[in-house]
């Protein structure tokens, strides 16, 4: 399975081309997709995408940059660009990090297709890698449900689990540590507490970095601030401000300006506390909205998608379906109306 | 000449030149002036001597002649007879007696004349070498010896008449004997009647005058000489000159006509004076050599030659520093004009303070350069602030320009429109924008001005696409090119704009119902590529104006045409002539109502090397 990026900043073309991916089948899926550089690259590190279709002229973080880091942080992907240039010096820069297609604006479907079917082909180490990252992210996600003796056990069980990557892909496995280091180091900073951070991990033992990690682990479990009020309060807001302004254009970016916390820390904390991207919490709000709108009245399709937020009728019938699994004509027909 | 040459030297020169010529008249005229005035006064006092001793020894022998003349008239008059004890009466006048009458007179007495002469000689004037009587009617009694008559000729007063007064002949020689005399005639008066008897005649050697002049010399070799009224010499220092005539003497320039006079001769000056005596009628002459007399004026020149020297060594000396003084801030002022010149506008003559012109000339200078480097400065100042704003406004413009261009812009406003037709199912407006972003892109590339047949074909395609959205109904269109021509190189954009040209003037006026068809076909080693359409045809005149003009082209191919009307078909030819040569290009023909043909000549080739 392909799970898809897709980071643009024209809302047009992002949902032409996310529809353009949805509808190509062969268990090609969007994950997510991203307004600027920056979201995209903590959605990356969210969602762990396998796949990244970004345009390069963005705002906050290009996607030349935003590719630079993928390319630095080890991250196992295919990317695919998009671009109205048709610039040399792009070109090679993108081709030094690794990327895989460079596509023309405007994007042709069938030129989409062919690439990505192309990496689908080549996605099978990816995949593998892929694993070890959601393993990582699945510990972080559920991290508040565990208490602290728990927390670190699964902390060192996770680490361990890792090391069996070291032989086979070293410079990989430093990378997933690093990764573990940062996150928990992204915890610590969250609630105020200093830390030592070690970044570069090719010379540390095994027992180094076990010790290392371990005791961030247990900076974080043993302090009594880690489920702080505040900051449930903070996305509490910020979920409520969501089911006020569905109906507007709300993104990631937009709503850590509103909680006046980063794009990264905002993204994490929302997931940590609700269980649940913001981009599919906002969904499932939208949908909500649009099922009431389809009980209650009559109107098209086409006018409750956009009256609910989406910006197109397709895009709003593939989300819905995916929630409800069912579309929303089939969703009306059901309650007899 | 003289001034080129002047102006040939520096300042320096010129200023010792001037100094030395200035002292070198300056002394030379006073030099000149003294030596002038003290020259004449110098001859002056010469003559002023000359004189003075001149008339001096000329009195001094007409005194000495005159005494000898009256120490005899005693004896002539016979005033020995007031002694009457010692001589018989008759003896007292013997001399008169035998002038009178010689018969009367006995031996015995003649022989006590004799005596009574050679007495006096001796008694009286030892230089007499003889004396004579003579009597009116020549007879001669001598007091020594005796002469014949032939002998006595040669007596220069021998024959002479009788003088009544005292007469000096001048210097003779006497036959037989070198020494040179002079005679004195002593006029003898009978005592009775007081006429004329007879005249006392002395010969007489120059032993007195001698003593006279002799004690008398005028500077080194200067010296005194007399001369006789009919030029004879009487005396000179020198005897061999005694009694020869002045003119055939050693001494013949000189000229006697003034009493005082400066004369030349033999590259020596003489100063001559003489004064005539008046009872000899001989003239006393003073004779010396001008540089003689003039010693002194020898110093006084040597003197002034020195101090000259002097002068000229301190101007050498002094001039020069002198001269370097003044001229060395003119030097400083020269070098800083010079560097100035040469665009150092930093440049400052040194200045000393004080009033000298230069120095005034200095600080004017220094201002001037001053005030031009802040000319300078502003003026360049002013010309960067104008090129900087001309930069700004070409840049402002290339940007706008780029805004109208701005491929990011172009490109993602297409891709906004074809997303919108995605999502909204539009796939007409789908495949225009993807044609035309297409047609576009093509376009801007520059890369590679000769494409392969096949991109150009695309491109065209791509065209006729959104050609045919526009005229969905009627408008036909068909590329027949067989695949082997499809790899043959062509330049870019060569033959879209040809097919545009037939849509603008064959499909537009007839709102789309027409129809452009493209074929390609070989002829010899080049491929023609035919552009046909079914429109209304060009009209005859202005086929024939289009074919001239691409003509033209082909003869004048570096000429750059000005396009006016149809710039696809000139600029398309322009450049296939350009790229190819002259025998490739377009070609027009048209059929008026039925259509106009647009064929291609390309040189048939593989464009290998597509990079």
């Amino acid at each position: 399975m392909l799970k898809v990026l897709v980071a643009e900043d024209e809302p047009w073309i992002r949902a032409a081309i996310v529809e353009m991916v949805e509808s190509i089948g062969h268990d090609i899926k969007v994950v997510g997709d991203a307004t600027n550089g920056e979201e995209a690259w903590h959605m990356i590190q969210q969602q762990w995408p396998t796949v990244l279709i970004t345009d390069i002229m963005m705002p906050e973080m290009d996607g030349l940059e935003l590719v630079k880091n993928i390319s630095e942080q080890r991250i196992p992907m295919a990317v695919i660009i998009i671009s109205g240039y048709e610039n040399f010096q792009y070109a090679q820069k993108a081709i030094s990090y690794g990327v895989n297609r460079y596509l023309l604006k405007p994007v042709n479907r069938e030129e989409l297709t062919a690439a990505l079917l192309e990496v689908t082909g080549k996605i099978t180490e990816i995949e593998h890698m892929n694993h070890y990252f959601i393993r990582i992210q699945t510990y972080f996600d559920t991290i508040n449900d565990l208490d602290a003796a728990d927390g670190i056990k699964g902390l060192y069980k996770l680490v361990e689990n890792i090391k069996s990557l070291k032989h086979i892909n070293y410079p990989a496995y430093l990378s997933l540590i690093r990764i573990i280091e940062s996150k928990l180091g992204g915890l610590l900073t969250s609630i105020n507490v200093k830390h030592e951070v070690i970044t570069n991990f090719s010379e540390k033992s095994d027992e180094e970095i076990r010790k290392h990690l371990g005791s961030l682990g247990e900076a974080w479990f043993l302090n009594p601030d880690r489920n702080k009020k505040e900051l449930r309060q903070v996305i509490k807001q910020a979920c409520e401000y969501i089911h006020t302004h569905y109906a507007d254009d709300l993104t990631l970016t937009q709503m850590a300006e509103y909680t006046n916390l980063s794009i990264s820390h905002f993204g994490s904390l929302f997931k940590r506390y609700t269980g649940e991207s913001l981009v599919s919490y906002i969904n499932q709000v939208r949908v909500e909205r649009a099922k009431d709108r389809l009980r209650e009245t009559n109107d098209k399709i086409y006018l409750i998608a956009e009256e609910v937020g989406f910006s197109s009728q397709p895009y709003f019938i593939r989300v819905f379906r995916s929630i409800t699994g069912i579309s929303p004509n089939e969703y009306r027909k059901s309650l007899g109306l | 000449m003289m001034k080129q040459w002047l102006y040939r030297l520096t300042l320096r020169q010129k200023i010792i030149a001037s100094f030395i010529t200035i002292v070198l008249v300056a002394v030379l005229s006073m030099n000149i002036v003294s030596h002038t005035y003290y020259s004449r006064a110098t001859e002056q006092d010469f003559y002023n001597i000359a004189e003075t001793s001149t008339i001096g020894i000329n009195h001094q022998i007409e005194i000495y002649f005159q005494q000898i003349a009256k120490s005899t008239y005693a004896m002539n008059a016979g005033v020995l007879h007031y002694s009457s004890v010692l001589l018989e009466k008759g003896d007292s006048s013997l001399i008169q007696d035998w002038l009178r009458d010689d018969s009367l007179v006995s031996l015995e007495k003649r022989a006590m004349i004799r005596d009574m002469l050679n007495k006096y000689i001796s008694f009286n004037y030892p230089e007499i070498e003889n004396m004579y009587l003579m009597s009116k009617d020549q007879r001669v009694l001598q007091a020594i010896g005796v002469s014949s008559e032939v002998q006595l000729s040669k007596q220069p007063w021998f024959n002479q008449p009788l003088s009544t007064e005292l007469r000096i002949y001048p210097t003779f020689n006497v036959a037989g004997s070198s020494i040179p005399f002079i005679a004195v005639s002593i006029p003898i008066f009978d005592i009775e009647n007081t006429t004329l008897s007879g005249n006392l005649l002395l010969n007489m050697r120059l032993t007195e005058i001698r003593s006279i002049i002799g004690n008398t010399k005028i500077g080194e070799t200067g010296y005194i000489f007399m001369v006789s009224e009919d030029n004879k010499i009487v005396y000179h220092p020198q005897a061999s000159l005694i009694a020869i005539p002045l003119a055939d003497s050693e001494l013949k320039w000189l000229s006697l006509e003034q009493t005082n006079s400066l004369q030349r001769w033999n590259g020596e000056q003489y100063l001559v004076s003489y004064s005539t005596s008046y009872l000899t009628g001989w003239k006393t002459i003073a004779l010396v050599p001008l540089k003689e007399m003039a010693t002194g004026l020898q110093v006084a020149r040597i003197s002034a030659i020195v101090v000259m020297g002097v002068l000229i060594l301190l101007i050498l000396i002094t001039v020069p520093l002198v001269a370097g003084l003044i001229t060395r801030p003119i030097i400083h002022l020269k070098q800083a004009m010079e560097k100035l010149q040469t665009g150092d506008l930093t440049v400052r003559a040194p200045v000393m303070p004080g009033r000298d012109e230069i120095q005034l000339l200095s600080i004017k200078f220094n201002r001037m350069a001053e005030r031009l480097q802040e000319l300078v400065t502003t003026v360049n100042h002013m010309e960067l602030k104008e090129v900087q704003l001309q930069l700004l406004q070409k840049e402002a413009m290339i940007r706008a320009l780029q805004n109208q261009i701005n491929p990011h812009l172009l490109y993602n406003t297409l891709d906004i429109i074809k997303s919108i037709a995605f999502l909204e199912d539009v796939p007409k407006i789908e495949r225009m924008a993807t044609n035309l972003a297409s047609l576009y892109r093509f376009s801007a590339k520059f890369e590679h001005a000769e494409i392969t047949l096949a991109e150009e074909l695309e491109h065209l395609k791509r065209y006729l696409e959104i050609i045919h959205v526009r005229y969905t109904r009627h408008f036909e269109s068909k590329v027949y090119v067989d695949e082997k021509y499809i790899e043959t190189a062509i330049i870019k954009l060569s033959l879209q704009p040809l097919v545009e040209n037939a849509i603008k003037y064959a499909v537009e006026p007839r709102n789309g119902k027409a129809a452009v068809i493209v074929s390609a076909f070989p002829e010899g080693n080049d491929l023609i590529i035919e552009i046909a359409d079914n429109g209304p045809g060009i009209e005859s005149e202005r086929l024939q104006e289009l074919q001239e003009r691409i003509k033209n082209i082909r003869n004048m191919t570096s000429s750059m045409e000005q396009y006016s009307q149809s710039l696809g078909l000139t600029n398309v030819h322009h450049r296939l002539v350009l790229t190819y040569g002259e025998n490739y290009g377009i070609e027009v023909h048209s059929f008026l109502g039925k259509g106009t043909v647009v064929s291609v000549r390309i040189p048939f080739k593989r464009k290998d090397n597509i990079s």
